[in-house]
C-alpha cells in the first residue's frame, strides 16, 4: 500500500521516499528527539525511518511524509500509527524543529486524522504524547482532543493518551 | 507461485509480504536471530519485519522471502541486505529452524547470489556471520565464500565473508575445493576487471547500482535480447583464460539472462540471432534448450533465429 497524496493549504502529505532518508536522519539527530526517543546515529535513524514505511505495507496506512508545498522541504512525519504494542491507533506526528511555530503539526495532523476517519473509517484515535512534552500536548489540544489518561509503554515508558473527537463530534463542529 | 523473482529446483524467491510475518517475529524472538534480527520484545521484532519489507522500497532490492515451490510458507529470508550503516552490500540469510538441514539455504542462496550478481550487478557481496554460527560459517564456505580478516565488520563477534564475483565463478563453475586445479583461478580484483569486460554491455543494459536502483521493475532493461548476452558470454570464454571451459561459461551467463528475462522481467519469449556457421554458438542454443525457428523474422539472411523455451515448457520437460 503507498500513501495518498493529501494536501492542505500549505502542506503536502504524501508517501515516504528514499529522498527522505537524510532528512529524518538530521531529525533524529536533533534535540527534537528527546521526546520520541532520543538521538540517533544516521544507521539508528534508518533503522526507525525504514519501518514507518513498512508500515505501511503491513497496515495499509501509516506516517505521511509531510513537505512545505512551497518549497519541496520536508517538515515531518504525521499520520495514523499502531505499531505492535500500541494501546490503540493514534494520530502521530515528528516535526524537524526549523518548522516550529508555524502551525504546522495542526494542519498536517487535522487533515491526517481527517484520513483516518474518512478513508481508513476510524471511530476514534488517540496520539500518546510524553509527559512534559508540553508542545505536542498544546497541538492535540488545538486538534481538541483532551487528555484521557496515562499508561505505561513497555519500552517508552509513561505516556498520557489525548483522545480526538470522533468523527461525528468533529461534523457536528463543521456544521455549527 | 506468480510472484516468484526466482525459482530453484525446489525453491521460490519471492518479496517478503506481510503473511510472513508470524514466521519472522518467532524467528527474531529465538536465540537464532542473536547475531541478526534479535528482538527483545514482540513489538521490535514487528519493528524489524517492516524494516524488512522496507528495504525494498528503499533500495529496490532486499532479502526473498524463501518459500517450496509449492507451498507459500516463508521458510527463511535470504537475499541481497545493505541498510545504511553497513560497510559492504551483503548477501544475507535467515533460516527457521523447521526448513534446517534440507540444503534450502545452500540452494536458495546460490540463486540469491546470481541474482546479486547478474541482475544488481553488484562489485562483490560478503556475509557477516557471528562467528560462534558454525553452521552460517559452514554454508559461507560450502558457497565459496572465505573469511576477509582485513575487511571491515559489524562488531568483534562478527567474521567477514566474502564471496567469490560473478566471473570467477563463472570461469570456473566446478566446487570451490577444486579451484586451485582450475587455471583460471586468477586473484579476484583481476579476474573480474580482466573477463568482466565483454559481458560489461549487456550486464548495463538490465541492472542499475544498488544505491541508484529504485526497484526491480523499474529496469532500464534495452531491448538488446538474450542473444546479446549469449554473444558476449561466447566472446568473454573464447579468450585465453578459460581454455576448454567456454561453453559452460557461456551457457551459465546465458541462463542467468534468461533467468533475469523470464523470471523477473517476464518477457513471453526470447530469441537469440546466431551467424551461419557459428557452430559453437548453435550448440550452446540447443544445450540451453533452444532451437533454430526457420519461420521467425531473421535480422539478415545469414543470421538464425534461436528460439528459446518459455521456463513454463522447460519445467514440463524437467519433470519428464
Amino acid at each position: 500500500m503507498t500513501a495518498p497524496v493529501l494536501t492542505t493549504e500549505r502542506l503536502t502529505l504524501g508517501p515516504l521516499l528514499p529522498e527522505h532518508a537524510d532528512p529524518v536522519a538530521a531529525f533524529y539527530s536533533s534535540e527534537r528527539t528527546d521526546f520520541v526517543g532520543g538521538r540517533k546515529t544516521p544507521e539508528m535513524a534508518w533503522r526507525h525511518f525504514a519501518p514507518e514505511i513498512g508500515h505501511w505495507t503491513l497496515r495499509g496506512y501509516g506516517n505521511f511524509a509531510v513537505t512545505e508545498t512551497a518549497t519541496g522541504r520536508l517538515v515531518g512525519l504525521v499520520g495514523p500509527w499502531f505499531p505492535y504494542g500500541w494501546p490503540e491507533p493514534e494520530i502521530g506526528w515528528m516535526l524537524r524543529v526549523v518548522f516550529d511555530g508555524l502551525g504546522f503539526a495542526t494542519e498536517a495532523a487535522e487533515r491526517a486524522r481527517a484520513w483516518a476517519y474518512d478513508t481508513l473509517g476510524w471511530s476514534t484515535a488517540i496520539s500518546l504524547i510524553s509527559p512534559g512534552n508540553g508542545p505536542s500536548a498544546a497541538v492535540a489540544q488545538r486538534l481538541g482532543a483532551w487528555l484521557e489518561k496515562e499508561t505505561e509503554h513497555e519500552r517508552f515508558g509513561p505516556m498520557q493518551v489525548w483522545r480526538h473527537p470522533g468523527p461525528d463530534a468533529l461534523s457536528a463542529g463543521d456544521s455549527r | 507461485m506468480s510472484e516468484a523473482i526466482l525459482t530453484t529446483d525446489r525453491l521460490c524467491l519471492r518479496k517478503p509480504a506481510p503473511r510472513d510475518l508470524e514466521g519472522f517475529m518467532a524467528f527474531a524472538r529465538s536465540q537464532r536471530a542473536r547475531h541478526t534480527f534479535f528482538a527483545d520484545s514482540d513489538a521490535s521484532a514487528w519493528n524489524s519485519f517492516c524494516l524488512v519489507l522496507a528495504h525494498w522500497d528503499l533500495r529496490g532490492y532486499g532479502l526473498f522471502s524463501v518459500t517450496a515451490r509449492d507451498d507459500d510458507t516463508c521458510l527463511g529470508m535470504i537475499g541481497p541486505f545493505y541498510p545504511e550503516g553497513w560497510a559492504e552490500p551483503e548477501l544475507g540469510w535467515l533460516l527457521w529452524p523447521q526448513a534446517e538441514g534440507k540444503g534450502i539455504a545452500h540452494e536458495a542462496a546460490l540463486a540469491a547470489r546470481g541474482y546479486i550478481f547478474d541482475v544488481l550487478a553488484w562489485d562483490g557481496a560478503v556475509s557477516y556471520i557471528g562467528e560462534d554460527n558454525s553452521r552460517s560459517i559452514a554454508l559461507a564456505e560450502r558457497l565459496g565464500a572465505r573469511w576477509d580478516e582485513s575487511a571491515v565488520t559489524r562488531s568483534k563477534a562478527c567474521r567477514v565473508y566474502r564471496h567469490p564475483a560473478r566471473t570467477e565463478r563463472a570461469a570456473c563453475p566446478r566446487p570451490s575445493s577444486q579451484q586451485s586445479a582450475c587455471a583460471c583461478a586468477a586473484p579476484a580484483r583481476r579476474t573480474s576487471r580482466a573477463t568482466g569486460a565483454s559481458c560489461a554491455p549487456s550486464a548495463r543494459a538490465i541492472s542499475t547500482s544498488p544505491r541508484t536502483m529504485k526497484r526491480p521493475g523499474g529496469f532500464t532493461v534495452s531491448t538488446w535480447p538474450i542473444g546479446t548476452c549469449a554473444a558476449s558470454a561466447s566472446s568473454t570464454c573464447a579468450g585465453k583464460r578459460c581454455g576448454s571451459r567456454r561453453t559452460s561459461c557461456a551457457s551459465e551467463a546465458a541462463r542467468a539472462g534468461g533467468v533475469f528475462f523470464f523470471d523477473v522481467r517476464a518477457w513471453d519469449s526470447a530469441v537469440s540471432y546466431i551467424e551461419e556457421g557459428n557452430t559453437r554458438s548453435f550448440a550452446l542454443a540447443e544445450k540451453l534448450g533452444a532451437y533454430w525457428d526457420e519461420a521467425a523474422t531473421t535480422r539478415a539472411a545469414d543470421l538464425r533465429v534461436y528460439r528459446h523455451p518459455h521456463p513454463s515448457e522447460r519445467a514440463e520437460e524437467g519433470s519428464a
